[in-house]
C-alpha cells in the first residue's frame, strides 16, 4: 500500500537519492509533489504516493515524435520558469527518442527508436507534437522515408498510452488554419481512437508533467473530457478563473489598446479576449509557466484561445468571444475518489460540491415550475374543452 | 532569464483598508449592480433578460458578510468586509482562499473606490446565466449554493486499515514536533 504521509518520507533513502539526482533540497522536492498533487485535485496522501513514485519507479520510456510544428512545446518544456521543472520532466521520463534533443542523427536515431519500441513493447508512452498532414497520402511530412501517418501508426501500435501535446497534435492547431493546404489533422483523428490531448500554443509544461506523474503513480492517465483533455487542467473557462473577472462583472472594459481602461487593467473582452470560450488553467498556473509577464491577460493582451479548436488561429484576435454555457458536472472533475478522512478537499472540489448542489436545486425548481405550468395548461385546456362542450 | 518577464505588466495598487460595513449591505450592492446593468451591460448580446439584479441570502458570518448576487450576466458568491476574520485587504485581482464549513474556496479581490461597495471578494459560481429560464430558478440555485457552502461535508468513516495503523505510530503532526524531529536528526 502506498505511503500516505509526507512526514514519513523525510527519512526515506529513496527520496534522498532522488533529491540528490535532481539537485533539489528535500523540502523543495516534497513541496513540489504536494503542489502538483493539489493541481491534480488529488486528496491528501496522494502527494506522498507521487513522491515515492517519482523517486522509486522505473521511469517510463517515452518516444516523442515531431510532425508539423515549431518545436514550441518542447521549448516551453525546457525553458519553464521553475528551473527544476525541465529537470524533473527529464528525470521522470526516460526520453528514448526525441529529434530535437537527440545526439544521434539519421539511421542511428531511427535505430534507437526501433530498439526502444522493441524493448518497451506495450509499456512506452508515445508523445506526439505537431499536426499530421493527411492530404495527398500524407506526403507533406516525411521522416526517415516514412510519412507522418505511417510513423504515427507504427509507434502508436505498441504504446501503453498516447499523449498529443500542443494544439497542433490535439486538433490540428496552426497548420490546420484555413485553407489547410496539407490537410493537417490531430492525432486522434488519424489514429481513429481517442487520445489524451494537452492543447495550448505552447501548452503549460506543468500540465504535461502532472499528466505523466499521474501515469507513473497510478498506472493510468488522468480523467479526461470528451476532447481528451485532462479535466484537472481544462475543466474551467479562462474567463471563470480570470483575475480581471470583476472588471467584466462590473462592466469595466478596455475599449482600445492604450486607453484609460486598458492602462487600469480593465477587462479585455471588448478587445477580443477569448477567455469566455476557452478552457484552460492559464489564469491559475499562468500561461507556459514563464511568469506573470507572459500570461497574456497579465500583460494586457486578450486571450487568443490557443487551446480551443475553432477559436485559436481561426477567429481574428479582435473578434468578440462567444459566451459559452457550461454544465457544472463537467466543470469540476475529481481525479480519484476521496480516500480516508480528514482529507481537506481542494478548492475546486468544494466549488464542485457547491455548484453541483446549486445546479441540482435549480433544475428541480425548473422541473416543478414546468410541471405546474403543464398542470395550468391542462386545466385551461379542460376549461376551454368544457366550455366548448357546453 | 530576464526578471521583468516574471512580473505582470499591470499590477493593481494596494487599496486602502476597507471600512467595515455595519448594516446589511444588500441594498447598496443591489443598487450598484442595478446601476451597472443600466449603464454598461444592458446592451450586451448575451445577457439573460429573464433575470434581474437580486442580492440573495446575505448573512453575517465570522464577522463578515457572505451572500450571493444574481444579475442578468452572472451568479457569484460575495464576501464583503464586516470587520471580521474572513476579510483581508488585497489589490484587485489577487486571489485568496477562504474557509467555509464546506471547505476552502478561492475568492478574487476587487476594488473600485468610486463604486457603492468599493471593496469585495467574489467567487464566480455560474458564468453564463442563460441556462436560467426565470428568476425563481436562479434564486433557488443561489440559495442552494449558500446552503451547500455552510454545510460541512459528511465525515467518511475511516475504513482503510492502513491509515489507522499509520495513525498509531504516526509522529505528532504539530509544526513544533516536526521541527524538533528535523533538528534531532
Amino acid at each position: 500500500m502506498a505511503n500516505t504521509s509526507l512526514l514519513e518520507l523525510e527519512s526515506d533513502s529513496g527520496i534522498e537519492a532522488a533529491c540528490k539526482r535532481l539537485s533539489m533540497s528535500k523540502r523543495e522536492f516534497l513541496q513540489f509533489c504536494a503542489a502538483m498533487s493539489a493541481t491534480l485535485g488529488l486528496p491528501q496522501g496522494a502527494e506522498a504516493a507521487m513522491a515515492t513514485a517519482v523517486a522509486a519507479k522505473q521511469r517510463p520510456s517515452v518516444i516523442w515524435l515531431h510532425f508539423q510544428e515549431c518545436t514550441g512545446c518542447t521549448e516551453s518544456m525546457l525553458r519553464a520558469e521553475h528551473p527544476t521543472l525541465e529537470k524533473l520532466i527529464l528525470d521522470v521520463i526516460s526520453l528514448d527518442y526525441h529529434e530535437t534533443l537527440f545526439v544521434a542523427a539519421g539511421h542511428q536515431a531511427e535505430a534507437a527508436r526501433k530498439s526502444a519500441m522493441a524493448a518497451h513493447k506495450g509499456k512506452y508512452l508515445l508523445v506526439v507534437e505537431g499536426a499530421i498532414p493527411t492530404k495527398d497520402g500524407g506526403i507533406y511530412c516525411k521522416i526517415g522515408g516514412k510519412t507522418a501517418i505511417e510513423l504515427l501508426k507504427e509507434c502508436a501500435a505498441d504504446a501503453a498510452a498516447v499523449i498529443a501535446i500542443g494544439s497542433c497534435a490535439s486538433w490540428g492547431g496552426m497548420p490546420s488554419t484555413d485553407p489547410n493546404p496539407t490537410g493537417a489533422s490531430g492525432v486522434a483523428k488519424v489514429l481513429g481512437k481517442p487520445v489524451v490531448t494537452i492543447p495550448g500554443c505552447p501548452p503549460n509544461p506543468y500540465n504535461f508533467l502532472s499528466t505523466v506523474v499521474h501515469f507513473l503513480t497510478f498506472g493510468s492517465l488522468p480523467a479526461v473530457d470528451h476532447l481528451g483533455r485532462p479535466k484537472f487542467a481544462y475543466s474551467r473557462l479562462v474567463h471563470e478563473n480570470c483575475e480581471r473577472r470583476a472588471h467584466f462583472d462590473a462592466g469595466r472594459f478596455a475599449m482600445d489598446f492604450g486607453d484609460e481602461g486598458h492602462r487600469k487593467g480593465y477587462c479585455l473582452y471588448k478587445l477580443g479576449c477569448k477567455g469566455p470560450e476557452t478552457y484552460a488553467n492559464c489564469p491559475t498556473i499562468l500561461f507556459g509557466d514563464a511568469g506573470g509577464g507572459t500570461w497574456p491577460v497579465g500583460c494586457g493582451h486578450p486571450c487568443i484561445g490557443c487551446t480551443e479548436e475553432g477559436v485559436g488561429f481561426q477567429k481574428p484576435i479582435h473578434m468578440l468571444a462567444k459566451m459559452k454555457n457550461i454544465e457544472p458536472p463537467l466543470q469540476y472533475a475529481r481525479i480519484v475518489e476521496e480516500k480516508g478522512t480528514g482529507a481537506t478537499i481542494g478548492a475546486a472540489a468544494v466549488l464542485a460540491a457547491v455548484a453541483g448542489a446549486a445546479a441540482g436545486a435549480g433544475a428541480m425548481v425548473a422541473k416543478n415550475l414546468g410541471l405546474s405550468h403543464k398542470a395550468e395548461e391542462a386545466e385551461k385546456a379542460k376549461d376551454s374543452g368544457e366550455k366548448a362542450g357546453v | 532569464m530576464n526578471k521583468r518577464i516574471r512580473t505582470p505588466a499591470y499590477q493593481a495598487p494596494q487599496p486602502p483598508p476597507a471600512g467595515a460595513i455595519a448594516e446589511d449591505p444588500a441594498p447598496r450592492l443591489e443598487a450598484m449592480y442595478r446601476r451597472i446593468w443600466e449603464t454598461s451591460m444592458h446592451d450586451m448580446p448575451w445577457v439573460n433578460r429573464a433575470l434581474s439584479v437580486e442580492v440573495v441570502g446575505f448573512r453575517h458570518w465570522k464577522g463578515d458578510w457572505v451572500g450571493a448576487v444574481i444579475t442578468p450576466w452572472f451568479l457569484n458568491l460575495f464576501v464583503l468586509p464586516g470587520g471580521g476574520e474572513l476579510w483581508s485587504d488585497r489589490p484587485s485581482g489577487e486571489r485568496c482562499n477562504i474557509a467555509f464549513p464546506a471547505g476552502e474556496l478561492e475568492f478574487i479581490a476587487d476594488d473600485d473606490a468610486s463604486a457603492e461597495i468599493p471593496a469585495y471578494q467574489y467567487c464566480a459560481l455560474i458564468t453564463q446565466v442563460s441556462q436560467f429560464d426565470s428568476q425563481d430558478i436562479a434564486r433557488a440555485t443561489a440559495e442552494a449554493a449558500l446552503e451547500a457552502l455552510f454545510t460541512a461535508p459528511p465525515v467518511v468513516e475511516e475504513a482503510s486499515p492502513v491509515s489507522s495503523v499509520a495513525d498509531a505510530d504516526q509522529p505528532d503532526p504539530s509544526r513544533r514536533a516536526f521541527f524538533r524531529r528535523v533538528a534531532r536528526r
